[in-house]
């Protein structure tokens, strides 16, 4: 069956079909909310949101770009909603500065998705979201600002701090040198 | 490395992560979505309650703002005018006719009453009148009495028939009035020459509701006059608003007076009305379910292994039949309530196609010579075959259920009254019975669930017509056609398929009315 297939099937509110998409995508967007979320029962719950919202609103899917983005939209406003409804700190935290431009990229390129993964879940909760958002999902800082209520300026100071963080972590957690 | 570099490195390692999904999601997200479609169903009912519940306090509302209105107005003034132009008109009956109509007469019968006198009123007379209620001090005459907030005609003193006896030879109440004025009311049928006639001797003028027969006579009669009054059909309710024909005729020196209400129904809803409804009725079961994509069964006695692998799966529910009975108590005389028991049973067929692989185990023992002599081996022989089978069986649901229902009744007339029923069954009970032998196990689409052996409870939500009309004394007929909503499923075994069963019904049967 293909993607289209299974997408009209959804329309048509198929369960066969909805289930289909569901084994094609729930591992992809398992680890879209595990990055949004605090713990695994969190990320589940946005998953199953997302999903009824998925077969709720796929026929306001117009086939103009990929399912995935859109579905990963979709996904991601669920998820900071949740987000949303807890107390997010977007202030400062102590980051070791550490000079990353001489970081190899060989050595991030090396890394596991799941290293990575679980790298990103180590940083706190407003930088997480913020690098999430504008790195991984393409979000503008506008737009960031737009869904966490924050000022663009906030997240971009929030997504330099992050990266930073990040870099950091990846430094010490291999422990590379840099000289 | 510079961020732009870093970060398409991050973006596209954390997009194609794929993490592992717990097993539970799918079936939380179909719980879910199943949970959300279920408020369309309970938002119906409260709708419906609440939609009776207005309705019936609106009725009592108005029906107290008339009461107080009219007793009002009637204890302004005492006689109202006789209005000609809204009078019924009346057939003739027996020997008393209908002549030409006379206001006067209808005046100089009401003042007559009123006064307590003999009643002079011209042949054939026919007007309204009003019932007046009764005040302090008078004690004869016809009144409006209340008696628990209804409105009955009373008498004050009992009449004699011709041989100077009470008209009431059975036992009558002697009540008081909310003016502290007594009166009767009968609770049999009054003895008296004829048929149910009544006859009042003295002179005096004066009524009786008998609420055996629901019939009303109102009259005056000289003591030694034995004709029969004729007595006619009214509510026992009745309100002192309702205006009343008072037909005059005079046959020699015998003066009658009949009074009744105006347009009459025979069926009329009482408030008190409790009565117990019998009924039987044909169910056409309706199916909604998912197919399983697979029914399995497996027969193992030890020596045969037979596993049988259905993919082609029919089922035809047939029609069943049903028996009920409720009791309906009347709360309003449009509303009702009732409740009670109902027994249905039908059947289902099905056929269930596919490819058993037999397996026949044999053990045989040989002789095995051996250097240290012969001795007895075992070899077991296993024989598979497969081939083409097909089942037919036969379920039967049986299903015991506890009816909760209201019931608004839109149209009264003589014959006939149509009313509609809505509310619950509560099944109590779902027994299912398969006669194909051995255990099934379906394998069932993803998204849907596997029935589980436990639930032999459920609620139907129905809605029905209900036609009924007299049928003998206090017998009525009713037929109803109506609508049972499965809410929940069957979830009895694994060849009831999870499903949930509608059942169009016609039911038909005889109601007895314990009070009237």
């Amino acid at each position: 069956m293909t993607e289209t297939e299974i997408i009209k099937g959804c329309i048509k509110k198929n369960q066969v079909c909805q289930r289909l998409l569901f084994e094609k995508y729930a591992g992809k967007m398992m680890s879209l909310c595990q990055r949004y979320s605090n713990d695994q029962q969190e990320a589940k719950d946005i998953v199953q949101e997302g999903f009824i919202r998925v077969f709720d609103f796929i026929h306001q899917f117009k086939h103009e770009g990929s399912f995935e983005g859109w579905l990963r939209r979709l996904f991601v406003n669920v998820a900071t909603r949740h987000a949303a409804k807890r107390v997010i700190n977007f202030g400062d935290i102590t980051v070791v500065d550490m000079d990353i431009t001489g970081i190899d990229p060989a050595v991030v390129s090396k890394l596991s998705e799941d290293e990575i993964h679980r790298l990103i879940t180590r940083m706190p909760e407003g930088y997480r979201l913020v690098f999430n958002l504008h790195v991984v999902e393409g979000y503008s800082h506008e737009e960031i600002a737009n869904l966490l209520g924050i000022q663009s300026s906030t997240s971009r100071t929030q997504l330099t701090k992050a990266r930073r963080m990040l870099q950091s972590l990846i430094l010490k957690q291999f422990n590379v040198v840099i000289v | 490395m510079n961020s732009q570099q870093f970060d398409n490195i991050i973006k596209s390692k954390s997009q194609q992560r794929v993490a592992d999904v717990p097993d539970d999601i799918w079936e939380n997200i179909i719980k879910e979505k199943r949970k959300r479609r279920m408020p369309f169903f309970w938002l119906i009912l409260p709708g419906l309650l609440l939609g009776g519940l207005i309705l019936l306090w609106n009725s009592y509302h108005s029906s107290s703002n008339k009461t107080i209105i009219t007793t009002q107005k009637n204890e302004k003034e005492n006689v109202k005018e006789p209005d000609m132009n809204s009078a019924p008109e009346i057939t003739s009956r027996g020997n008393f006719k209908t002549v030409q109509e006379n206001t006067e007469s209808s005046t100089a019968l009401t003042d007559a009453v009123k006064k307590d006198q003999p009643t002079n009123v011209v042949l054939g007379s026919r007007a309204h009148y009003n019932i007046q209620l009764a005040k302090t001090g008078e004690n004869t005459g016809v009144d409006i009495v209340k008696t628990a907030g209804k409105y009955n005609v009373g008498i004050t003193t009992p009449g004699l028939n011709e041989n100077n006896e009470t008209g009431l030879t059975e036992t009558y109440n002697t009540n008081m009035n909310e003016d502290g004025n007594s009166f009767a009311t009968k609770n049999k049928k009054c003895s008296g020459k004829g048929n149910s006639s009544i006859l009042f001797g003295g002179g005096e003028t004066n009524s009786i509701l008998d609420s055996n027969s629901n019939k009303l006579a109102i009259g005056e009669s000289q003591p030694e006059t034995t004709s029969t009054l004729e007595e006619l059909p009214v509510d026992t309710n009745v309100v002192a608003s309702h205006p009343v024909i008072v037909k005059d005729s005079l046959a020699g020196n015998r003066k009658e007076i009949f009074i009744t209400k105006k347009a009459v129904s025979g069926r009329k809803q009482s408030v008190k009305s409790l009565k117990v409804e019998v009924a039987v009725g044909v169910v056409s079961p309706l199916q909604d379910y998912t197919k399983p994509l697979l029914i399995k069964r497996v027969l193992d006695n030890g020596t045969v292994k037979s596993e049988f692998i259905s993919d082609q799966i029919k089922t035809e529910v047939e029609p069943g039949t049903e028996f009920g009975i409720n009791i309906v108590k009347s709360v309003s005389k449009q509303w009702s309530v009732g409740g009670g028991i109902n027994y249905s049973r039908f059947t289902e067929l099905f056929r269930l196609t596919g490819i058993e692989t037999r397996t026949d185990i044999t053990i045989i023992q040989r002789v095995v010579i051996e250097p240290n002599g012969p001795s007895l081996k075992s070899d077991t022989i296993i024989n598979s075959t497969k081939s083409n089978t097909t089942i037919n069986g036969r379920n039967i649901y049986t299903n015991i259920a506890v009816p909760l229902f209201v019931r608004h009744q839109f149209i009264e007339r003589r014959k006939f009254a149509f009313a509609v029923t809505t509310g619950l069954y509560v099944e109590v009970l779902k027994k299912y019975h398969s006669d194909a032998p051995g255990k099934f196990e379906n394998t069932v689409a993803p998204g849907n669930t596997k029935p589980s052996n436990n639930t032999h409870i459920g609620v139907d939500v129905f809605a029905a017509l209900h036609f009924s009309g007299a049928l003998w004394k206090k017998y009525d007929w009713f037929a109803a056609p109506g609508f049972r909503y499965g809410v929940s499923r069957y979830n009895a075994n694994s060849l009831s398929f999870n499903k949930k069963i509608h059942k169009p019904v016609f039911s038909v049967g005889i109601a007895y009315r314990l009070k009237k």
